[in-house]
């Protein structure tokens, strides 16, 4: 048994052991940015300890599920940490392909338990039940994808490719895959803004349902396993975003490297550490949010896609996005893609007002000439008016209009944000079809810049307020921008002045007419311009 | 082993003939005929699998068009294989079930007729699949796409049973056209009927009309959508042993058709795997769709028989175009997921319609919101259902989970090897839509097997429940066990199906030699999935002893819970299947298509009305809006040429002979 076969099964101890603190790091974040003190740390583990010596009650109806899901719910657990590298050592129980056997563990455990629900007869159980079996259902595509995205990065298809190889080029694709997680951790460990863990409403619940009718040591075993799935979870997100040790912690025989037994406790506590601050994070999170309704939880998981479906992008292209104008190009996507699933007018002029900024900063990065005063000149000029005057005016024509109504979409946020995907995967296509050699600037930007062109038109044709049209137009035209810029290298002053004039008319006929009309007609929706009649 | 082969086919002709004059022992002479020739079939396909020689045998009898002549090599071994099993199996639960029928409907069963037709069509199928001649292999498809006529509805208890029935001929018999049309291109094109000329015949010509006429026609056997319609419905009314012969065995034997098409017409091309893939795609994602909203609980079971075709074809077209992409390690991957996936769906599905039969046969009924609270007083039944739909869901480590952990590699791995976007694209996109119907598949079984089966009864129907004669007790505990220990046995599976997949990675181009890394990764992966089953087992037992140690020291009480605090709780008050998949239905409503029929409110006082929620098969309309109220329109335009008189017939006579006499004298 060599060194790393300790190593890891310590990992697992000190899984098993530290688990319970999670929760109760959350709580305590939540009782503290609420004013309270909060219950102490180890408020869990005082809880299991209650529980495993009361004795259970089962109801009449129920069937050995009942009694299955906590075995389930544990032995799934306990199975998917041997599988996972704990902070730089390789798990027990790796093989290639075993991410997909961590998504079938938790899918294990998650069969027994809706059945366990239904097996009360209680129509309170089958809604969670049936809330549970929906959510996860649609996120299960999503985490294997994010998994597998993990794993391509280290030649062996395996979750512990995690420990020992990961490539420090990919650091964008890490950290928008960490985000996809995070999102993703939400829903899948009930947290807010999907679920309460604290009400026992009807509105609000989809976890804490199913668990209602266990007691005793089931409700100890389900209360610890839901404790193991976070770990599980936030265990992944800090392999993502730890940076691995430059010389490895194990060489290849599985004896103890260079860096010895206090690398590895350094490393260690750095995992610990980490894991402690995704809890504080997500308690921020449930603190500062409101769960979400229970139609736009979906909403969450599309995003989770999107993002997970960004980052293997970025992977894929991995010669570029190092760089600086990689990084500004990628923030430029995640821009789009917020923007088509953001509905509040306000959160849209924020995300143009942030486009903008990034645009303008664009041009320096991609001339090869020295910056000549011209150059800077223009982009300042640029970067003041996509960034400042134009989100000022928004901004004040928005705190004019009346609040807008909901539902005033003809699209719904789901269905942009996949189409809004949908196009940017045909903007790759259309790039690889275009056949340029791909270190050219053309060939890089050339996508990104028809994807914000057809985010742009999706955001016109989905939208029925008129101040959400003026959105579309404004990310269309950054668009046709980014389009314009690497011909543009010559002759750049006037084509910067002319789109700098397009838009300023643009934006002052719309705003003009916008007021004008709320004055004439009380509203904006465009349907009602239908109406008009000379 | 040709005189094995022969005594197959002789002990199930046999069986069938005498069946027929047998009379009132039909039952016991067809179970013997079936079970023995299972046994011997058995036999046959597994040595054949294990490295024997193919078998070719011929019988010097006269055919229309063509000869007698068989061919048993490993591609029909293996579909071989579940046929005989199922043949076995449902044979000896034959003479059962056929007493329960009787005791049912009394004279109306004709019980020789039926057990002959049920030999007929395990011979059929057998036929099928070991037919090396154009002309026999169109005759036996005949024999076995015609039995289940006889078969699907032997007490025609109502009008639902009879238009299964009608729908299920006629999309039989609309199947074969494609096929007819098929063969005839390839015999004129190679000289000959016989499989050994198509082989030799380079069919580059017409290579891609001939892959689409089998993708119709074999496909509709298949059950892919939008060609299924005939499925929910035959599936569906079918008695017990004769569901487990249509879903198990005849859906392979569409795809064996299919197969062993590619394999002739040769080396496939880049748009047949993206056809392959797109059908895949559509047919798994709208099959599980439409069957999670089903209130009929064994029409979910023949959607998702389709959605699990649906997988296979869209693993296959990602392995012909792993083939394209110079990604040998994939293809390996993605083939021996696919054979690994369509024994794996004979076994579970064969399963659930067993159990599905068993329950139906005491509650008449398969409504879910006429069941519940059944596994309690069916345990036998119920723990075998919750067998198959943990199966079918992909739950580690039973059997369907290990099909699709290879099918998940290979998309992803087939991503990475990409040479361009587009097949990235592809492979990853294929890789996600796994995960979806994965993903409603548990929803779908979940869904099924806990409303209809956990709960309280929401029916007096749910009562009459009963367990099943002991053979079928013991059939069902049968298929438990294999699915149950079939994922452990995965690289014993492995050498039966390596052969197989290499000699379809040597039809997309693939040398032998880069062949072996593929063979050895999957070799691992399958190991280690045993592997992790037998942990996963062992830590499940140690949970369960350490939890059951504590319950007994603190001492359990049975009684009624909380449950939110009901005053008067009633079953009715419970999950329906219609509300539990509603979320569903309406997030996917392009797909799923729910018709809601709400009353309209009239007066100020509230009053009784009903809301009906419906999920038709929105294929089988678009088919009859498109093609047959059109072509029923034509017919009744043309019924006005028959008056009924007779003068009128005589004048079309004497026109026809004045035309024909003109063009034969003046023209040719």
């Amino acid at each position: 048994m060599t060194a790393q076969f300790f190593a890891s099964l310590g990992g697992i101890v000190i899984s098993l052991l530290l688990a319970p603190l999670l929760p109760g790091v959350i709580n305590r974040v939540k009782a503290r940015v609420g004013g309270r003190k909060g219950s102490p740390l180890a408020q869990l583990y005082f809880d299991l300890r209650r529980l495993l010596g009361k004795s259970p009650v089962y109801p009449e109806v129920t069937t050995l599920f009942f009694k299955a899901a906590p075995v389930a719910g544990v032995a799934g657990a306990v199975a998917a940490l041997t599988l996972l590298p704990f902070g730089g050592v390789r798990a027990p129980a790796a093989f290639p392909g075993d991410f997909v056997l961590l998504s079938g563990l938790f899918a294990m455990s998650r069969f027994f338990l809706i059945l366990a629900a239904l097996d009360t007869g209680s129509a309170f159980e089958g809604m969670g039940a049936s809330r549970e079996a929906f959510f996860s259902a649609l996120a299960e595509p999503i985490f294997l994808f994010c998994l597998f995205i993990l794993c391509l990065q280290s030649q062996q298809y395996s979750l512990s490719g995690m420990a020992t190889s990961m490539v420090t080029d990919n650091w964008m694709s890490n950290t928008i895959l960490a985000f996809s997680l995070f999102l993703l951790l939400l829903p899948e460990n009930s947290r807010i803004p999907a679920d309460d863990p604290n009400t026992h409403l009807e509105l609000t619940m989809i976890h804490e349902v199913i668990l209602l009718d266990h007691s005793g040591p089931d409700l100890a075993f389900l209360k610890y396993a839901a404790a193991l799935k976070l770990w599980i979870f936030s265990l992944i997100i800090a392999g993502l975003v730890l940076p691995v040790p430059s010389t490895t912690l194990f060489d290849d025989n599985g004896a103890l490297g260079p860096l010895g037994i206090c690398g590895l406790s350094l490393h260690w506590g750095m995992t610990i550490a980490t894991l402690l601050g995704i809890s504080i994070l997500v308690g921020f999170v449930e603190s500062l949010m409101a769960r979400l309704r229970m139609e736009r939880v979906p909403q969450i998981l599309t995003m989770s896609g999107a993002f997970a479906g960004l980052a293997a992008l970025a992977l894929m292209e991995a010669g570029m996005t190092g760089s600086p104008l990689g990084i500004l190009i990628g923030l430029i996507v995640i821009s789009d893609f917020c923007l088509l699933g953001a509905e509040r007018l306000r959160l849209c002029i924020r995300l143009i007002a942030g486009q903008g900024m990034v645009l303008g900063l664009i041009p320096l990065l991609t001339t090869d000439s020295v910056l000549s005063v011209r150059i800077i000149v223009a982009v300042a000029v640029f970067f003041a008016v996509k960034a400042i005057v134009l989100p000022w005016f928004l901004w004040r024509t928005y705190k004019k209009l009346p609040p807008q109504a909901p539902g005033a979409f003809y699209l719904g946020n789901t269905a942009c944000v996949l189409l809004g995907l949908a196009a940017f995967v045909f903007s790759l296509w259309l790039n690889a079809r275009l056949g340029l050699a791909a270190n050219q600037l053309f060939s890089q930007i050339f996508p990104i810049a028809f994807a914000t062109i057809f985010s742009g038109l999706l955001l016109i044709i989905s939208r029925r307020m008129a101040l959400a049209q003026i959105f579309g137009y404004l990310v269309m035209e950054n668009g046709v921008y980014l389009l314009g810029m690497p011909m543009a290298q010559e002759s750049s002053i006037w084509l910067e002045l002319s789109i700098l004039m397009d838009i300023l008319v643009a934006a002052f006929v719309m705003g003009i007419a916008l007021t004008h009309l709320n004055r004439a007609f009380d509203s904006t929706d465009v349907e009602r311009f239908a109406t008009l009649k000379d | 082993m040709q005189s094995l082969f022969y005594t197959i086919l002789a002990l199930l002709l046999g069986g069938a003939f005498f069946s027929l004059l047998a009379g009132r022992t039909a039952p016991v002479t067809a179970c013997v005929a079936c079970v023995g020739a299972g046994l011997l079939g058995l036999t046959l396909s597994l040595n054949l699998l294990s490295g024997g020689i193919p078998l070719n045998a011929s019988l010097p009898l006269m055919l229309p068009l063509g000869d007698w002549r068989f061919r048993v090599d490993g591609l029909s071994a293996f579909f071989l294989a579940p046929v005989f099993l199922l043949a076995c199996i449902s044979g000896a639960i034959l003479p059962g079930r056929v007493r329960c029928m009787a005791d049912e409907s009394g004279a109306r069963l004709a019980v020789a007729r039926h057990c002959a037709c049920f030999c007929l069509l395990i011979a059929g199928m057998v036929l099928t699949l070991t037919a090396a001649d154009g002309a026999l292999f169109l005759v036996s498809w005949e024999i076995m796409s015609i039995m289940p006529f006889f078969l699907i509805s032997p007490l025609d208890r109502d009008v639902n049973e009879r238009n299964a029935v009608w729908v299920y001929l006629t999309a039989a018999r609309l199947g074969v056209l494609p096929l007819l049309l098929l063969f005839a291109g390839m015999v004129s094109e190679a000289g000959g009927t016989s499989f050994a000329l198509f082989a030799e015949r380079d069919f580059s010509q017409y290579a891609g009309l001939y892959f689409v006429l089998a993708l119709l026609g074999f496909g509709l056997k298949a059950g892919l959508i939008p060609l299924h319609v005939w499925m929910p419905e035959a599936h569906s009314s079918a008695p017990g042993h004769i569901a487990v012969l249509l879903s198990g065995a005849m859906l392979n034997v569409g795809l064996y058709g299919l197969f062993r098409m590619i394999l002739l017409v040769g080396p496939p091309e880049t748009w047949w795997a993206y056809t392959l893939m797109g059908v895949g795609a559509f047919s798994g994602v709208t099959g599980i769709l439409l069957g999670l909203v089903q209130t009929d609980f064994k029409r979910t079971l023949a959607y998702s028989s389709a959605e699990n075709m649906g997988i296979i074809s869209l693993a296959l077209g990602g392995a012909f175009l792993a083939g394209k992409n110079n990604a040998p390690t994939v293809a390996v991957l993605l083939l021996t997921g696919v054979f690994l996936h369509i024994w794996n769906h004979s076994l579970f599905k064969s399963l659930l319609f067993l159990a599905a039969n068993a329950l139906k046969e005491h509650t008449h009924t398969t409504l879910i919101h006429r069941l519940g609270g059944l596994q309690k007083r069916i345990p036998v039944t119920g723990g075998c259902f919750a067998m198959a739909s943990a199966a079918i869901a992909g739950i580690p480590p039973l059997n369907g989970f290990m099909s699709e952990l290879l099918l998940y590699l290979g998309f992803g791995l087939g991503g990475k090897a990409a040479g361009n976007t587009e097949t990235m694209l592809l492979f990853w996109g294929a890789f996600f839509i796994l995960g979806g119907i994965a993903g409603m598949t548990l929803f779908a079984f979940v869904r099924v097997y806990g409303l209809a089966f956990l709960g309280a009864p929401r029916s007096p129907d749910s009562l009459k429940a009963r367990e099943p004669e002991t053979l079928f007790q013991a059939a069902m505990l049968l298929f438990a066990v294999l699915c149950a220990s079939v994922g452990l046995f995965g690289p014993q599976l492995l050498c039966a199906i390596t052969p197989l997949a290499d000699v379809f990675a040597r039809a997309s181009g693939f040398s032998p030699e880069s062949l072996i890394e593929g063979t050895a990764l999957t070799g691992t992966v399958l190991h280690c999935y045993a592997l992790a089953g037998i942990g996963l087992v062992t830590l499940c037992i140690l949970a369960a002893l350490a939890r059951a140690r504590l319950v007994a020291r603190n001492g359990a009480v049975t009684d009624t819970t909380w449950a939110c605090g009901y005053s008067r709780p009633t079953a009715a008050m419970q999950y329906t299947g219609g509300s539990f998949a509603r979320t569903f239905a309406l997030l996917l409503h392009p797909l799923a298509r729910t018709r809601t029929q709400k009353p309209k409110l009239e007066n100020f006082f509230p009053e009784e009305a009903k809301v009906i929620v419906t999920t038709p098969d929105w294929p089988t309309q678009a088919w009859d809006h498109f093609l047959f109220r059109p072509v029923v329109a034509l017919a009744e335009v043309t019924k006005s040429l028959q008056t009924g008189l007779v003068n009128l017939y005589i004048l079309y006579i004497f026109i026809a002979l004045v035309a024909a006499l003109t063009w034969a004298l003046g023209w040719a």
